[in-house]
């Protein structure tokens, strides 16, 4: 069967030539919406440590690029306007962080470990940022106050750089690698964290370290660029504005910005999600295209053939017979297409053209797409075979 | 040619159900053609301030790089301080900061602002439309005066509608006097865009004058009758003699270039950077070729079973003694009528569409429009499109040998 119709097929070969482009064209653009969906939403599924509720973030910044001239003092400025805005009525907790969830900088690091690159990204904090943003520790301790008589500085560490710096999260008290010799000033693991993600939910798995900001230390920055406030539940813009107010008193050189992290958070989802959801609308649209297109020209091709139909309606072939030749034709097209599509789609994860996609994402957008196409070649082709089952032998064979 | 029109018209109400799909197809392909042709023209194309594109050199970006590190991002006020001022082949030159956002509390409610810090020639080189008031002279930027240019939104959410000139508002915990108010300037102009204005030296510390690389960019106006290349020339080569007093980095590197280029890369491929403006149109013009390669395809199917509908028409024709050239004709004339009809309807549904998303807030005092320059270009795209998905299915059709097409056989 197959074979017979792998000629008739062949025998028209240059009208099915341009069909099978664009059903390859259309798996492609299933393929890259279905890819993007699937990497997005893996992403989504992960745990992201940390509690964006109720918490805000305060960027300060002083107006210039290279940093103050009298560190001291600013150390000891942000170490007070800590304290005093632990005793604003209505806060419960603060900190410093570098990079605050959801904000758009972050700092990335490479250090080699055993001849491999390990990335990571890394910001300061200040001893009690994991009770405000909500981490979880698995293994030893957050930054205190004994910290900041060592001669290291503390890091703390998610689970995933651990198993990448040491092969295991049991590495508490360990030096971070590469960061003993030449002369550095080390940096000593003194906790794991389960997880952070601070570029939120969409963002994909990454490696984090928290180094030990304090104004007391004797290693390390003095001051954080950032702060992070939990809150009582349902806080209003009046405590903002009163926030502002008394941090502006304490530090009148500096700019102050609130920015709570759920609203951060709602940007940052909608500057991923507003160009996708455009991408994903237009794709539809594409594919319905391509399935009207698809009816007409099945249509038209059975119209022609209804001589032949009809011949083989005469030599006894049933009605539903001739209703799967004419859809089998079209799921071979279909299928030799997907074949061309999938060859070029399993180009990405051999050649590591993007290695950040898992093939598992590779395969699973590939396998949605397939069936997608098959779904709208078949719903297509519907219709006109079941014309087919109209066509009475008699009058097809007189038909010119 | 009436005939062949007539001809197309009558073709398309035969088969209603070709017809529509085509026309679905054309149309919707135009429809986000169009939408991002606007969107285009509403970053590129001279209007609002920057009503001058061809007479304006800009310098966003810079770096300085040493062994072991490099610093690039924004240019620095320093390095724009020390390279802008009289320029030959320049008209006005002007340092402006990038937008930072700053919020305030104003009667218990919070505003949010994009501020940004520009001199007094700003205001010439880029043209605002005043409501009221006046801009800001040069002589705010030398005094450090607390006055600032508003747009109109930013009045409303303060003061509400009316005047608003002489009026304070409080900003980042400084008191700002309003002495002019503009038209909102949609936030995809990302170089002029703001909400509040204010002079530069309105700071808190002066360490910003330092910066090489920092958060501020440049502008020239170029005199008339300048040569652009000369003065980016003159640019590079006062860059190059900047005194870095760093002992980390050796380099320093700024470029000059035009608006449209600068633009380009910013939002559409980095590196396009001093490319010539035909390079970034070539780019665009590719990426719109590729998106209607999968509708021309599946137009180029259809027409292509049609024609075998139509065999015996075509039959009688060229035993009639039509030539291959006069069907190649008639049949692409019938495919443009159809690009035309739903160029048509796109533009319809492009004004629809453009509306809602002026509507919904998504980019900031966007105001897409469909002007004549867009038309133009749906106009080119549509005949682009007709032809595209109309040349094969017309030489196929031409090639058809008349006995045969008279008989019903068609390969």
């Amino acid at each position: 069967m197959i074979r017979h119709l792998l000629k008739l097929a062949w025998h028209r070969k240059r009208s099915n030539a341009l069909l099978l482009v664009e059903i390859t064209a259309s798996f492609l653009v299933v393929f890259a919406v279905a890819v993007l969906a699937l990497y997005f939403g893996s992403n989504w599924r992960r745990p992201l440590g940390f509690d964006w509720k109720d918490t805000w973030s305060i960027l300060i910044s002083d107006e210039t690029m290279e940093g103050s001239q009298d560190p001291e003092n600013d150390a000891r400025l942000a170490a007070r306007l800590l304290d005093e805005l632990e005793a604003v009525p209505g806060i419960v907790a603060a900190a410093g962080v570098d990079s605050p969830p959801y904000v758009e900088w972050t700092n990335t690091n490479n250090l080699k470990v055993d001849g491999r690159i390990v990335e990571f990204m890394s910001s300061g904090a200040t001893v009690g940022a994991d009770r405000v943003l909500g981490l979880k520790l698995i293994a030893g301790r957050w930054f205190t106050g004994e910290d900041d008589a060592q001669p290291w500085q503390g890091v703390v560490i998610d689970r995933d750089l651990a198993n990448d710096f040491f092969g295991t999260v049991q590495c508490v008290g360990r030096p971070v690698p590469g960061t003993t010799n030449e002369g550095e000033h080390e940096q000593r693991v003194v906790g794991i964290i389960e997880e952070f993600r601070k570029n939120g939910e969409l963002a994909p798995p990454g490696n984090f370290l928290f180094w030990h900001v304090s104004a007391e230390a004797r290693t390390g920055p003095a001051r954080t660029n950032a702060l992070v406030v939990r809150v009582a539940p349902g806080s209003s813009v009046a405590l903002e504005e009163a926030v502002v107010g008394r941090l502006r008193a304490l530090a009148p050189q500096w700019s102050f910005d609130i920015r709570p992290l759920e609203q951060l958070r709602s940007t940052r989802f909608w500057m991923v999600c507003t160009p996708l959801l455009v991408l994903g609308i237009v794709a539809e649209f594409l594919l319905l295209m391509v399935g009207l297109g698809l009816i007409g020209v099945v249509w038209q091709n059975v119209a022609r053939r209804t001589r032949e139909l009809g011949l083989r309606r005469a030599m006894g072939a049933t009605r539903l017979g001739i209703c799967r030749q004419v859809l089998a034709e079209l799921v071979l097209i279909s299928a030799m297409a997907l074949l061309v599509g999938t060859v070029l789609v399993v180009q990405i994860p051999l050649f590591e053209v993007f290695d950040i996609l898992p093939s598992t994402i590779v395969f699973g957008a590939a396998l949605l797409a397939m069936a997608s196409v098959l779904a709208i070649a078949l719903a297509a082709g519907l219709y006109p075979s079941w014309i087919t089952t109209r066509i009475h032998p008699a009058e097809a064979l007189r038909h010119d | 040619m009436r005939s062949t029109l007539k001809l197309a018209l009558k073709v398309l109400l035969r088969r209603k159900f070709f017809t529509f799909v085509s026309l679905f197809a054309v149309a919707f392909t135009l429809l986000v053609l169009l939408v991002s042709a606007a969107m285009l023209d509403h970053i590129f194309g001279p209007q609002g301030p920057e009503d001058r594109p061809d007479r304006t050199l800009v310098v966003l970006k810079a770096e300085i790089a040493g062994e072991q590190s490099r610093r690039n991002g924004w240019a620095g006020y320093g390095l724009l301080a020390r390279t802008l001022p009289e320029m030959p082949g320049v008209e006005r030159s002007t340092i402006f900061a990038v937008v930072r956002k700053l919020t305030t509390y104003h009667e218990g409610r919070k505003i949010t602002c994009f501020t940004r810090r520009t001199d007094g020639e700003f205001w010439n080189v880029f043209r605002f439309q005043f409501l009221e008031g006046a801009p800001y002279g040069q002589d705010a930027e030398t005094q450090a005066l607390p006055v600032a240019v508003v747009s109109e939104s930013t009045r409303d959410r303060f003061f509400g509608p009316g005047r608003a000139v002489g009026k304070t508002l409080e900003l980042d915990g400084r008191r700002l006097r309003v002495v002019g108010v503009v038209r909102n300037v949609p936030s995809i102009r990302f170089l002029t865009f703001a909400d509040v204005w204010l002079p530069t030296s309105l700071s808190r510390s002066d360490a910003y004058k330092k910066d090489l690389v920092g958060d501020f960019a440049g502008a020239m106006l170029l005199a008339a009758g300048a040569n652009a290349d000369d003065v980016s020339a003159e640019f590079a080569r006062r860059v190059a003699n900047v005194p870095i007093n760093d002992d980390r980095f050796k380099t320093l590197s700024a470029h000059a270039s035009t608006l449209f280029g600068a633009v380009a890369s910013f939002f559409v491929f980095e590196g396009l950077e001093g490319k010539p403006p035909a390079v970034i149109l070539g780019v665009l013009w590719l990426m719109a070729i590729l998106f209607m390669a999968l509708p021309a395809l599946n137009l180029i199917n259809l027409n292509l079973s049609r024609i075998l509908e139509r065999a015996s028409e075509i039959g009688v024709r060229k035993s009639f003694g039509a030539t291959s050239g006069a069907l190649v004709r008639q049949f692409l004339v019938e495919n443009i009528v159809l690009a035309g009809l739903g160029g048509a309807l796109a533009s319809v549904l492009t004004a629809i569409v453009l509306a809602a998303l002026n509507r919904s807030g998504l980019i900031p005092h966007a105001s897409f429009a469909l002007n004549f320059r867009v038309l133009g270009w749906g106009v080119l795209l549509t005949l682009v499109f007709g032809i595209v998905s109309g040349v094969l299915p017309a030489w196929r059709m031409s090639r058809l040998h008349p006995v045969g097409a008279l008989q019903g056989r068609f390969e």
